[in-house]
């Protein structure tokens, strides 16, 4: 099933993103290889802080001072984005990459009406007139269900809803048709109600535009819903990568293991949740070795000792499934007190 | 897993609430007279019992917090009454309710916005005992320290300022706060929602743990269902400033009769790949509390709605034991 032969859209190799803060170096990003393929949703899950919003960030070049990207590269068909100059990411973004962003409110401009906003993409990126410009964001508003769209079009952001704002930043997103939609947690400033809307709203964009999605979020429900595939992150770093069946039905690694525990399952009522002991680590000083180890229980079951003194690698666990843990991993010294199921090609 | 629901249905009532209002003015103009009001909350009523978490769920601006605070009247309610252990609290007196106040705390959404940034949280904590004027401050210190350990901090955390604390310590600070008094009941008002799911999970297990052993009674606010389907023994919907559906958790999950609520069920997004779900996905947004739609407040936006809904709003009215609902449906 995960037999992807065909070429991926974006692949993010060892992108490293540091963060230049008075309080030392902050690396948000620390080596994430990624890969997105045409048409697909890749959903990125993590906690706050653990470096998925840089990632996408990092992708449309919009990472400032302090921060850099220090080394790696992102390859979006077939060009480097990383070395591209500003004059050719004016091209790439919001034309064939594109950004929804969590507060809608603020990523509007407050004193331009939402029409004019849309058709400034088309104005910029397709050499559309103003007449012609108008026209096709109308267009744009209806397809994203803004209702009564010829009169919302010359609305300002603040006469609209949370719900309304996401809708207009989608059809701006959507305005040129690009490759890639990279969604920034999009749904979590909105209610419930009105998150099931937006949910349906980029399912349907995306089948309508083919578009591949970066759906980024902290909710593993949104994530089972919409992602194909899921990367998980923990402090700066990929630790678990796989189809969206096989992360809820098989998942590897202790913190993927920890997350879905720990949250309630609405009908699935349970006495106990499941619970990470102690926090994040911090970005500027992370501890030695695996990032997760100092709230690992899997290390302590084992009793582990490499898993505090060596940084392990993304290993592939079994076809289309890896994971970054020395539960699975051998180094020297160190065997594996789990293995990991060989891969197709092993086998013969 | 019945057991405690069903406990909890011998219990006395702990909290009755009868037809509680709070409208917010909006004024403006040359004599800054009122335009118009806000509806936040209208004549809501409903009990909450000994030992029990009532869970409060609803979307933003539906009038929860709000309902929250009246309680505990630090929001003056516009009319209704509020009976806790037989004291009407909506005609008590400042110096009465002060004493009051000890039986009754608050746990706030965002802990950092509710700690003194330059109070050591070891003074903090025990600030409440303070204000009533109990015990000498080394006294106070050394309970700090006891409540502190029971929400699973340290004892040098004490010293420490509100910034050097991660969201979830913070939480579990003001969980500390607002237990110093040895209350009787809480008002947890989205005490979560700010935190990380792998942090939301102790401080919920805490809030559990902390109930059976103390025999708190919370009301829960929230608005993530699944969160409030895991801690509550009984669980109000609110739509627009009233209660739609009132009833167990477990038939409230099981058999929702509200249309609002099955949407709220249908709307949340579950972690289970396989699962497929019908979706009911409801049209348009909520609508605002100023003025708000006649009838029943969300035939708006209700799939099911015919002529009687928009002409007369529904009252609360048990269905079924233990079951309420405000629905035309129903009736």
């Amino acid at each position: 099933m995960a037999d992807k032969i065909e070429q991926p859209l974006l692949d993010i190799r060892n992108l490293k993103t540091y963060f230049y803060t008075e309080d030392g170096v902050v690396k948000a990003v620390d080596g994430v290889d990624l890969q997105v393929f045409p048409g697909e949703v890749l959903g990125l899950v993590g906690e706050s802080g653990c470096g998925k919003s840089v990632t996408s960030l990092a992708v449309m070049r919009l990472i400032s001072q302090p921060g850099k990207i220090v080394e790696g590269e992102i390859v979006f068909d077939g060009r480097d984005l990383v070395r591209l100059d500003e004059p050719e990411l004016m091209k790439i973004r919001g034309n064939r990459i594109s950004m929804i962003f969590q507060q809608p409110q603020s990523a509007l401009n407050p004193v331009f009406r939402v029409a004019d906003q849309i058709s400034e993409v088309l104005d910029v990126h397709q050499d559309l007139g103003k007449e012609a410009g108008r026209a096709r964001a109308i267009e744009l508003l209806k397809l994203v269900g803004i209702p009564d769209a010829e009169s919302r079009a010359n609305a300002f952001p603040h006469e609209l809803s949370g719900g309304q704002s996401q809708r207009v930043m989608i059809a701006m997103a959507l305005a040129c048709v690009p490759d890639m939609l990279i969604a920034d947690e999009p749904t979590t400033a909105l209610d419930v109600t009105i998150q099931a809307q937006i949910l349906n709203l980029i399912r349907d964009m995306r089948e309508k535009f083919g578009s591949s999605v970066i759906l980024i979020t902290h909710d593993l429900g949104v994530i089972a819903e919409m992602a194909e595939r899921v990367a998980v992150m923990y402090a700066g770093e990929i630790v678990e990568q796989t189809d969206v069946q096989t992360l809820f039905k098989n998942p590897v690694h202790p913190y993927t293991q920890g997350l879905i525990g720990s949250i309630p399952v609405l009908g699935k009522v349970r006495d106990r949740l499941d619970v990470i002991p102690g926090t994040v680590p911090n970005l500027v000083n992370l501890p030695p070795g695996c990032r997760f180890a100092p709230r690992c229980q899997a290390r302590k079951e084992h009793n582990l000792s490499i898993c505090t003194e060596k940084r392990p690698s993304l290993q592939v666990y079994e076809e289309g499934h890896k994971v970054r843990c020395w539960l699975y991993e051998d180094a020297g010294q160190h065997e594996a007190p789990k293995k990991a199921k060989k891969t197709a090609k092993e086998k013969k | 897993m019945d057991t405690p629901s069903t406990k909890a249905e011998r219990k006395p009532d702990l909290l009755v609430i009868k037809d509680l209002v709070k409208y917010f003015p909006i004024r403006g103009g040359l004599f800054k007279r009122t335009k118009a009001v806000v509806k936040a909350v209208d004549q809501v009523s409903f009990t909450i019992r000994e030992g029990e978490t009532l869970g409060l769920v609803g979307e933003s601006g539906c009038g929860k917090t709000t309902l929250g605070r009246c309680i505990l009247r630090l929001e003056e309610p516009t009319s209704g009454s509020i009976n806790f252990m037989g004291q009407e609290l909506v005609k008590l007196g400042s110096r009465s309710m002060k004493e009051l106040r000890r039986e009754m705390q608050i746990i706030f959404q965002d802990p950092i916005a509710s700690l003194d940034p330059r109070m050591p949280i070891g003074n903090s904590v025990v600030e409440g005992l303070a204000i009533q004027n109990i015990g000498t401050s080394k006294e106070r210190f050394e309970i700090a320290i006891k409540m502190l350990r029971k929400v699973g901090l340290e004892d040098y955390h004490a010293r420490r300022y509100p910034h050097e604390f991660s969201g979830g310590q913070r939480q579990r600070i003001g969980i500390a706060r607002a237990l110093t008094l040895q209350p009787k009941f809480l008002v947890c008002d989205e005490p979560v929602s700010a935190l990380d799911v792998s942090i939301q999970s102790q401080v919920l297990n805490i809030l559990k743990e902390l109930q059976r052993e103390l025999g708190l009674t919370y009301l829960f606010i929230a608005h993530n269902l699944s969160v409030v389907e895991h801690i509550s023994d009984r669980v109000a919907v609110m739509y627009l400033g009233k209660i739609v559906e009132i009833t167990s958790r477990k038939e409230l999950y099981l058999n929702p009769l509200h249309p609002y609520t099955k949407a709220l069920l249908a709307a949340i997004p579950i972690p289970d790949p396989t699962l497929q779900r019908e979706r009911l996905v409801l049209k348009g947004d909520v609508p605002s509390p100023i003025n708000p739609p006649s009838g029943c407040r969300f035939h708006t936006r209700c799939p099911f709605v015919f002529d009687r809904c928009s002409q007369e709003a529904p009252i609360l009215r048990e269905v079924k034991p233990d079951h309420q609902v405000a629905c035309w449906l129903t009736e």
